[in-house]
């Protein structure tokens, strides 16, 4: 464990987690800004736009941006199959369906679970977690979504 | 109080595209190049632009048969090309969502008046009066590299 300090947002009490896999690693978004999950369909691509911003949804009526944070992680990208998924995401203000590879199961993780980020992760991926978290002996890496959001504003 | 507008529905080879009726001056069926070469209403010569490889570098045309979408400006008109004219509709502005500003604020240039759900999918309504100011000005090679070129 490294001696950065904790995310004392995160560590407080229980929280809700939604656990998802992007490539072959396993993330935890916040469930209190989890909306739903909705099946993977076609974007409609917008011109002009970065790569983890490739366009737009219909979802029951509401056009929402989609947002794929593998190119904001260095994660490798897959083609869509039967369980890509959108997680729809309130948060900032901001409504977006993010673009995962597989939802797994929404946990309960106890603040003895989180642990700080290691030292020597990339700094690039670094930026967009909170912590990390221990779960059924595997390691989680929690999403830290105002980062994310922070980031497609300012365009880095 | 909302007013109706008529949009028009086009398709290029990859995508379907909305525009607004009002920002045309003149639709022209293109069956050869010759038609091209005819002037505006002004007597000026046209400036010509396929829309949808100007949107998505990958929407090459497949067809010699298209329509030009004539959108006039102070100094020239631009002939947009599209592949078909689908459908007329008029529809109250209100009915077009504007994009979340997290992705209006990072489009390269502002293209888009926003989105229309049409059969379950949102289809963009492009803002074709800033589109012809931009390839006039020659700003419409800035999207490399964009998602669309992906």
């Amino acid at each position: 464990m490294s001696d950065e300090p904790m995310n004392t947002e995160q560590v407080q009490g229980p929280a809700s987690y939604l656990l998802l896999r992007l490539g072959n690693e396993i993330y935890g978004v916040p469930g209190a800004s989890v909306r739903g999950v909705a099946r993977w369909r076609a974007v409609t691509p917008v011109p002009g736009t970065p790569a983890a911003l490739p366009g737009i949804i219909n979802q029951r009526g509401f056009v929402m941006p989609v947002v794929n944070i593998h190119p904001l992680l260095g994660l490798p990208e897959s083609p869509p199959d039967r369980a890509t998924r959108y997680v729809l995401i309130q948060h900032d203000a901001v409504d977006l369906a993010l673009l995962v590879d597989t939802v797994l199961d929404l946990v309960e993780l106890p603040p003895t679970s989180f642990e700080a980020l290691p030292v020597g992760l990339d700094p690039q991926r670094a930026r967009f977690l909170s912590n990390l978290a221990r779960f059924d002996d595997q390691m989680l890496a929690l999403i830290d979504l105002s980062a994310i959001i922070a980031a497609l504003r300012a365009g880095d | 109080m909302a007013t109706t507008n008529v949009l028009l529905f086009v398709s290029t080879t990859r995508h379907r595209y909305v525009v607004r009726r009002d920002q045309i001056a003149e639709i022209r069926l293109i069956s050869s190049n010759a038609d091209l070469e005819l002037p505006d209403t002004r007597g000026r010569t046209l400036v010509c632009q396929e829309l949808g490889s100007l949107l998505d570098p990958l929407d090459i045309r497949s067809n010699a048969r298209r329509h030009a979408l004539i959108v006039a400006t102070r100094r020239r008109s631009v002939a947009l090309l599209v592949e078909r004219l689908e459908d007329f509709v008029g529809m109250d502005l209100d009915t077009v969502q504007r994009l979340s500003p997290l992705l209006a604020r990072r489009m390269v240039r502002p293209w888009v008046l926003g989105a229309l759900v049409c059969d379950d999918i949102p289809l963009l309504v492009l803002d074709l009066r800033q589109i012809a100011q931009d390839v006039l000005l020659g700003m419409h090679t800035m999207l490399t590299g964009s998602n669309m070129n992906r």
